[in-house]
């Protein structure tokens, strides 16, 4: 049992996928079924390096910023106004926690270019989980799961070329997550959401490729293409059937991550 | 009166041999060498290439104090970098072992950029060390850790005749008990040390 859970495809892959599919399943007629991308997060740290936060390093951090968000978008109210003030209190919180994130990092550097970083570190976090707010009242909660599984894979490619496996199968369980949310909303009936259900998946992946560019080895440059990822889904159109829908804004939200794997490869090669 | 004196002749050369010495780690010979278990097939060994520090001794009084500073991003198993086509990126991918453990996932040098470690006690056996207990710090962890030595003298440089000291420790620990948690029990929880030091009087 030890060894089937020490494997990294069960740890990143099987485990949460699984976990994640029976709180979807659990949680199908509330609102909280957005949980599932968290709890498969969860899930693979248990698996990987477990919950001690006695040295708070900016893993730990990471593994706090990521609950934090599920915590959030469960709180969020069902929203019919405007989506500015949201987007924009959202896009703070995400910039001070990648900030908070990196901050024993960016000590190690000279003054200016520390606040050069976080500067370029908040705006990265604050864009990808403020684009999870949308413009209607509530998310389409089949684009919003296909792109927490395309964002989540994404980042578990990029921390592979960042030469950080931990994080690579955070970023892969966050997808498994989002792949189990998907399949619910393709097979059961739509039932009520969080207005913002790619937030969790958004904040989680974006301080993966964070993490992966300040303590690891990929470049910056790459991490751009991922903020098409929430966007991506609803340019795919909108059709009838949900597993066509689920398909089609895959396909869509994956783009952009098949444009960012490309840069990293690219990056590794020279 | 020459009874004082006489004293003071036969004393102050002793006070003068009773003073602690103080020794500067030479960098160029003195490495902290580590093993572990690898899937449980061989052994991976690995060093980090640049430590720095002060070793005092006092062999009369038998007490001293050792401090060293490791730069954690010299580690070095072998590994440093997959060149684009090679064997090793085809079968390993792009980045290399060493790169791996500068990661967030072991060492994690961006934020811990030294591995430190400062004795709490020096044991002798006759006027060599015998053993250094003292305290680890690394990824941001402090443990006790003991290290005994397999070998231990002082005295001139054969060569440059510069009055030094040298020997080889070894100790143990636990990874996991540092927070280098990743891939126990696949990659060994349990890590051999090997420390050869070298260090001039100054």
């Amino acid at each position: 049992m030890d060894e089937w859970l020490s494997h990294p495809a069960v740890q990143s892959g099987v485990a949460p996928f699984a976990l994640a599919l029976v709180a979807a399943i659990l949680l199908r007629r509330s609102r909280w079924q957005g949980i599932a991308p968290g709890v498969a997060f969860a899930v693979a740290v248990a698996l990987t390096v477990g919950f001690s936060f006695e040295t708070l390093t900016a893993a730990r951090k990471l593994m706090i910023i990521g609950i934090g968000a599920v915590v959030l978008d469960a709180a969020l109210p069902l929203r019919t106004g405007r989506a500015w003030p949201i987007r924009l209190a959202i896009a703070a919180l995400a910039g001070a926690a990648a900030v908070w994130m990196l901050w024993r990092i960016l000590l190690q550097s000279d003054a200016g270019a520390a606040v050069f970083h976080a500067a370029g570190a908040a705006a990265y976090a604050a864009l990808a989980a403020a684009s999870t707010v949308p413009a209607e009242a509530a998310d389409e909660p089949i684009a919003a799961s296909a792109s927490s599984l395309a964002f989540g894979l994404g980042s578990g490619l990029l921390a592979l070329f960042g030469a950080s496996a931990l994080l690579a199968q955070w970023g892969i369980a966050v997808a498994a997550g989002a792949a189990a949310l998907l399949l619910m909303q393709v097979v059961a009936r739509p039932a009520p959401y969080a207005p913002a259900l790619a937030l969790p998946a958004a904040v989680i992946a974006s301080m993966i490729g964070l993490l992966s560019v300040f303590s690891g080895t990929l470049s910056w440059v790459c991490l751009l293409p991922l903020l098409a990822v929430p966007w991506a889904p609803r340019v795919a159109g909108r059709v009838n059937a949900r597993w066509l829908r689920a398909l089609a804004g895959s396909i869509a939200a994956s783009l952009p991550v098949v444009i960012a794997a490309s840069l990293a490869w690219s990056a590794a090669a020279t | 009166m020459r009874s004082i004196f006489a004293f003071l002749a036969t004393a102050l050369p002793l006070t003068v041999l009773a003073a602690p010495q103080s020794y500067l780690v030479d960098p160029v010979h003195s490495f902290p060498n580590f093993s572990l278990a690898h899937i449980g097939m061989s052994t991976i060994h690995g060093r980090f290439d640049e430590m720095n520090g002060r070793v005092v001794l006092d062999t009369a009084a038998k007490t001293g104090s050792v401090e060293v500073h490791i730069k954690a991003a010299t580690v070095n198993t072998g590994d440093a970098k997959h060149e684009p086509g090679s064997v090793a990126a085809k079968n390993y991918g792009p980045r290399s072992r060493d790169e791996h453990l500068r990661s967030a996932d072991f060492f994690n040098v961006a934020e811990f950029p030294e591995i430190v470690f400062k004795s709490t006690k020096v044991n002798f056996n006759g006027d060599n060390v015998e053993s250094v207990e003292g305290n680890l710090t690394m990824a941001g962890v402090t443990r006790p850790v003991r290290l005994q030595a397999t070998q231990f003298k002082c005295g001139p440089n054969v060569f440059n005749k510069k009055p030094m000291c040298g020997g080889d420790f070894e100790g143990s620990l636990k990874r996991s008990e540092f927070g280098l948690k990743y891939a126990v029990p696949a990659i060994g929880d349990d890590v051999k040390l090997v420390i050869g030091i070298e260090a001039y009087a100054e």
